[in-house]
C-alpha cells in the first residue's frame, strides 16, 4: 500500500505537469484541486463522512496547507516538464527532508543528531551531483 | 529561467509541502484523514480560482498550443488516492517511518521509469549513471533522516 501510494504521488504530479505544460501551472493546480475535490466530495457524501464538530476543534491556521497546496502543485507543475519527474521528485524530497530535520525536536541522543547529519550531507551532496553532472537541455 | 532556480524552485516545492504535510495531518488527528484532505482541496481550489483571476497574468502562459489529453486532468483523482492509502499504510505494521520510507521508494522507482521511457506525455529523458549516484545519495540520506528521528 505504501509503495502504491509513491506510485499514485508521482502519478499525480507527473499528471499535472502534463495538464502545466499546456494551460500553464496555475490552471494545472486549479484542475488538480477541483478534481479531487469532487472525488472526497462524492467520498464523504457516500460514506456520511462530514465530521463538523470535530473540525472545528482544530486550530483556524491548519486550514492553510490548502493555500500551501495551490502553490506546491503549481510550482511542480512548472518545474516538472523542465527537469524530469526524476530530479523534480528528487529536489521535493530533498526539501522536504531538510525541513524536517530543522523542525523536529532534538531529543539530546548523538547518535540521533550524527545520523541526521549525515543524512544531510548525503542529499546535499547528492543535489550537488545532479548539478554538477547534469545532462545538456 | 536558468536551471539553477528550476533547481531552487524544486527545494521550495519541498519545503512547502512539508508544512502543508504538517497543517493536514493536525486536521485529520481533529477530524479524519479523508475529511482533512477534502477540507484542503476545497481551500486550494478557492485559492487557485482567486489566483486565476488575479495575478495568474503576471505569468507567462505557455507556448504550445497542444491539447491537453484527458487522462491527465485525472491528476486530481491520483492524488486524491494518495491520502487514503497512505492513512492505510501508517495504519499498518509498516508504522509512519516505514510507510514514509517505501512511499519513497516507490516514488523514485516510478519516477526512473517515466523518465527514461517518457511516459505520460512529458519529455523523455535517458538516465546517465550520474542520475543514478544523484538518486542514491539522495535517498539514502533521506531514509537516514526517516529512520533516525529525533
Amino acid at each position: 500500500m505504501a509503495l502504491i501510494c509513491g506510485l499514485l504521488i508521482s502519478l499525480t504530479r507527473a499528471a499535472n505537469g502534463q495538464v502545466g505544460m499546456s494551460l500553464g501551472a496555475f490552471k494545472a493546480s486549479y484542475w488538480n484541486h477541483i478534481v479531487g475535490f469532487a472525488f472526497l466530495t462524492l467520498l464523504l457524501v457516500l460514506s456520511s463522512g462530514f465530521v463538523w464538530e470535530q473540525a472545528a476543534q482544530a486550530p483556524w491556521y491548519v486550514y492553510l496547507g490548502g493555500v500551501l497546496g495551490t502553490f506546491f502543485v503549481a510550482i511542480n507543475s512548472y518545474v516538472i516538464p523542465r527537469l524530469g519527474v526524476t530530479k523534480t521528485a528528487l529536489l521535493v524530497i530533498s526539501g522536504q527532508m531538510l525541513v524536517s530535520v530543522l523542525i523536529s525536536n532534538y531529543n539530546g541522543s548523538f547518535v540521533t543528531l550524527s545520523m541526521q547529519l549525515v543524512g544531510v550531507g548525503l542529499i546535499l551532496l547528492g543535489v550537488y551531483w545532479g548539478q554538477k553532472y547534469r545532462q545538456p537541455t | 529561467m536558468p536551471r539553477s532556480a528550476d533547481v531552487l524552485l524544486g527545494l521550495a516545492a519541498g519545503i512547502l509541502l512539508a508544512a502543508m504535510i504538517s497543517f493536514n495531518s493536525q486536521l485529520a488527528q481533529a477530524s479524519t484523514p479523508v475529511f482533512a484532505s477534502w477540507a484542503a482541496h476545497a481551500v486550494g481550489t478557492l485559492v487557485s480560482i482567486l489566483f486565476l483571476f488575479s495575478l495568474a497574468q503576471w505569468f507567462p502562459a505557455p507556448k504550445t498550443t497542444k491539447p491537453v489529453p484527458l487522462w491527465a486532468y485525472a491528476g486530481g483523482l491520483a492524488g486524491a488516492m494518495v491520502v487514503i492509502t497512505a492513512t492505510m499504510a501508517v495504519n499498518s505494521p509498516l508504522g509512519l517511518a516505514g510507510t514514509i520510507a517505501l512511499s519513497l521508494v516507490g516514488q523514485i522507482s516510478f519516477s526512473l521509469l517515466a523518465d527514461q521511457f517518457g511516459w505520460l506525455g512529458l519529455p523523455q529523458r535517458s538516465l546517465t549513471h550520474h542520475d543514478f549516484i544523484s538518486t542514491l545519495l539522495i535517498v539514502s540520506g533521506s531514509l537516514m533522516i526517516i529512520f533516525f528521528r529525533a
